[in-house]
């Protein structure tokens, strides 16, 4: 989505709402999700997922609801973050995944690589994990821009 | 396949927090995908209207969803700029869409 669109489709959710209501966002961080690959007890760091275009579109995101805090449309109350994961037992799998629910993601064959070489390894108790980081927020409509 | 979403479980009770109580609520879930969080927001909400514009996940959805909440539950594959809803709501849902 275009940063305008964004923009855009915030004022469409404030239409949406009711007087008062609330919007929940949530979306990852504008940063690249981490690949480990745990062993037992430790996890050991082989790359990052990356995405066609990078991660401006959360960025995107963040500016677009600056833009309608600042236009008075909504008041951000509450705001965290969390780890998201993603459990695969293979970087195949985790692949197959991605291609089905992430068009835009791909993963650097040196990452395969790095993770297929750890996972081989081991025998048992070792899995893949992509680690996000999401923030949520919590914005209450104001009843600027009524009509 | 055997992927794992939030094996902590940490998503949906941040959610659930932060939107408050839902008792009596009217809910609209943007980018409900195939509705992973749709039933936990239905089983707090009185109603819920999910939307996608992707009609296969509508569809699995669809399907997927328990009977006792098929009454709550208004899945419909439209995009947020085709959707013209009769009501307004008193949450809306951000999931992963902007």
């Amino acid at each position: 989505m275009a940063p305008e669109s964004m923009v855009h489709a915030l004022k469409r959710i404030h239409n949406l709402l009711l007087p008062d209501g609330i919007a929940v966002d949530i979306h990852p961080v504008p940063e690249e999700p981490q690949i480990d690959v745990r062993i037992g007890r430790a996890s050991h760091l082989v790359g990052w997922m990356s995405q066609e275009h990078g991660c401006t579109k959360y960025a995107q995101a963040n500016d677009a609801w600056q833009a309608v805090i600042e236009q008075g449309l909504f008041a951000r109350e509450r705001y965290t973050t969390f780890e998201f994961k993603t459990v695969t037992r293979s970087m195949q799998e985790l692949e197959a995944f991605l291609q089905e629910t992430w068009q835009a993601a791909f993963i650097e064959e040196q990452v395969v690589r790095r993770a297929d070489d750890l996972m081989a390894s081991a025998t048992t108790d070792k899995e893949i994990l992509l680690r996000e980081i999401v923030e949520v927020s919590r914005c209450r409509r104001l009843t600027q821009g009524d009509e | 396949m055997s992927v794992i979403q939030d094996p902590d479980n940490l998503e949906m009770p941040i959610i659930l927090d932060f939107a408050g109580n839902l008792d009596d609520k009217t809910v609209l879930e943007i980018g409900c995908g195939d509705g992973r969080l749709t039933e936990w927001l239905a089983r707090q909400a009185a109603h819920v209207v999910a939307i996608d514009p992707n009609q296969e996940k509508i569809e699995s959805a669809r399907g997927q969803l328990p009977a006792d909440l098929k009454e709550k539950v208004e899945y419909r594959a439209v995009g947020m700029e085709e959707f013209r809803p009769e009501r307004r709501f008193d949450l809306a849902l951000v999931s992963w869409s902007l």
